[in-house]
């Protein structure tokens, strides 16, 4: 005996009743669940299918599915931090190197140059903070969208909009209290300022630019369902 | 054997072993081989063998692909290129540590 169409629904709910909304994780939890209830019809066919998914969900553990959704949320944001070290360490080679060391020359003389360096530095922070937002923005009603078109809601799309953990490092408002007009700016602080902050773009960049769109398309091609979602 | 905390750390090294006997497999296919090859004196639970797969995945030992399999998607694993050279340093890891801890619990049969 299989489990239908119905009952398959009626374990999508089953999911989202204990805590799993991501559909991509949703989904590899159904299969098992009905796996896990059609061989007990195999041993027992008068089984009620509600009595055989309560006896698979024990299977789980006390936990029930909240460990499998945290252990695939920290995997897919290691993958994504990993991939965009990967990435990131190019700009640190030939001939890329010399696009970053050029990005580091100018804005240091740029600082160099500014009446208050301290102003410069903070205008600096506040653009990129505006785009910081917008991008989150962006990214967070992409997933309402999705979801209000589809009613699925995916757990890559959640890792990528928060840039796989990078987005509490590259929120810039956390580092606003270190402001400081009365401060001094020798070639040191100034070069270093200026190493870290094309460094941090370069992070931002290769996220938003090079791996966010790989991983899309990575999961594009495992989960065909995510690829019709796109073109609603 | 079916309750014992020992495999544990060995269940990375199954999965792959698992995984380079078969083209691919499935999370609720691989409780059964091991259940099967070790005629029900090993159990992985489910609670472990989904994290354990979402890791070896996300170091990119293995790939995924999802497939319609009668009324629902089933999620295939496969080993990558890297995960096939992975296999074989865990066999042998684990062949090492077999032959160390036969050393300690029973010395006589390896003097022999």
């Amino acid at each position: 005996m299989k489990v239908n169409q119905e009952q398959i629904e009626d374990l999508y709910a089953f999911t989202r009743k204990h805590f799993v909304e991501w559909y991509d994780v949703q989904t590899e939890i159904v299969d098992h669940l009905a796996n896990g209830v059609e061989a007990q019809w195999q041993e027992n066919p008068h089984l009620n299918f509600d009595e055989a998914l309560k006896n698979e969900f024990k299977k789980f553990g006390i936990f029930g599915f909240s460990g499998i959704v945290e252990e695939k949320t920290n995997a897919l944001e290691k993958y994504y931090r990993k991939e965009v070290w990967r990435y990131l360490k190019g700009y640190f080679k030939l001939p890329k190197i010399i696009l970053t060391g050029f990005g580091v020359w100018g804005l240091y003389h740029i600082l160099q140059y500014s009446r208050n360096t301290e102003y410069a530095v903070i205008f600096f922070m506040a653009g990129i903070l505006c785009f910081f937002f917008i991008y989150n923005l962006k990214e967070s009603n992409k997933i309402k969208k999705t979801h209000r078109k589809t009613g699925k809601k995916w757990l890559f799309e959640k890792v990528i909009a928060q840039l796989g953990g990078f987005i509490h490092l590259l929120n810039i408002g956390i580092y606003m209290p270190l402001i400081n007009f009365d401060r001094q700016w020798d070639t040191l602080a100034t070069l270093s300022f200026s190493v870290c902050a094309v460094i941090y773009i370069l992070l931002f960049y290769v996220s938003v630019k090079v791996v966010s769109p790989k991983l899309k398309e990575k999961l594009s091609k495992e989960h065909p369902e995510y690829k019709l979602s796109l073109n609603l | 054997m079916g309750n014992s905390n020992l495999y544990k750390g060995s269940l990375t090294t199954i999965i792959l072993k698992l995984l380079e006997e078969h083209d691919k497999m499935y999370g609720y296919e691989i409780t059964q081989k091991v259940k099967e090859l070790t005629k029900g004196e090993l159990k992985i639970t489910e609670g472990a063998l989904y994290p354990s797969l979402h890791k070896l995945e996300a170091d990119g030992l293995l790939d995924v692909e999802v497939v319609k399999v009668d009324n629902r998607l089933r999620k295939y694993y496969k080993l990558t290129e890297q995960g096939t050279k992975e296999t074989v340093n865990k066999l042998s890891e684990l062949q090492d540590y077999i032959k160390t801890m036969q050393a300690l619990v029973s010395p006589k049969l390896i003097l022999e």
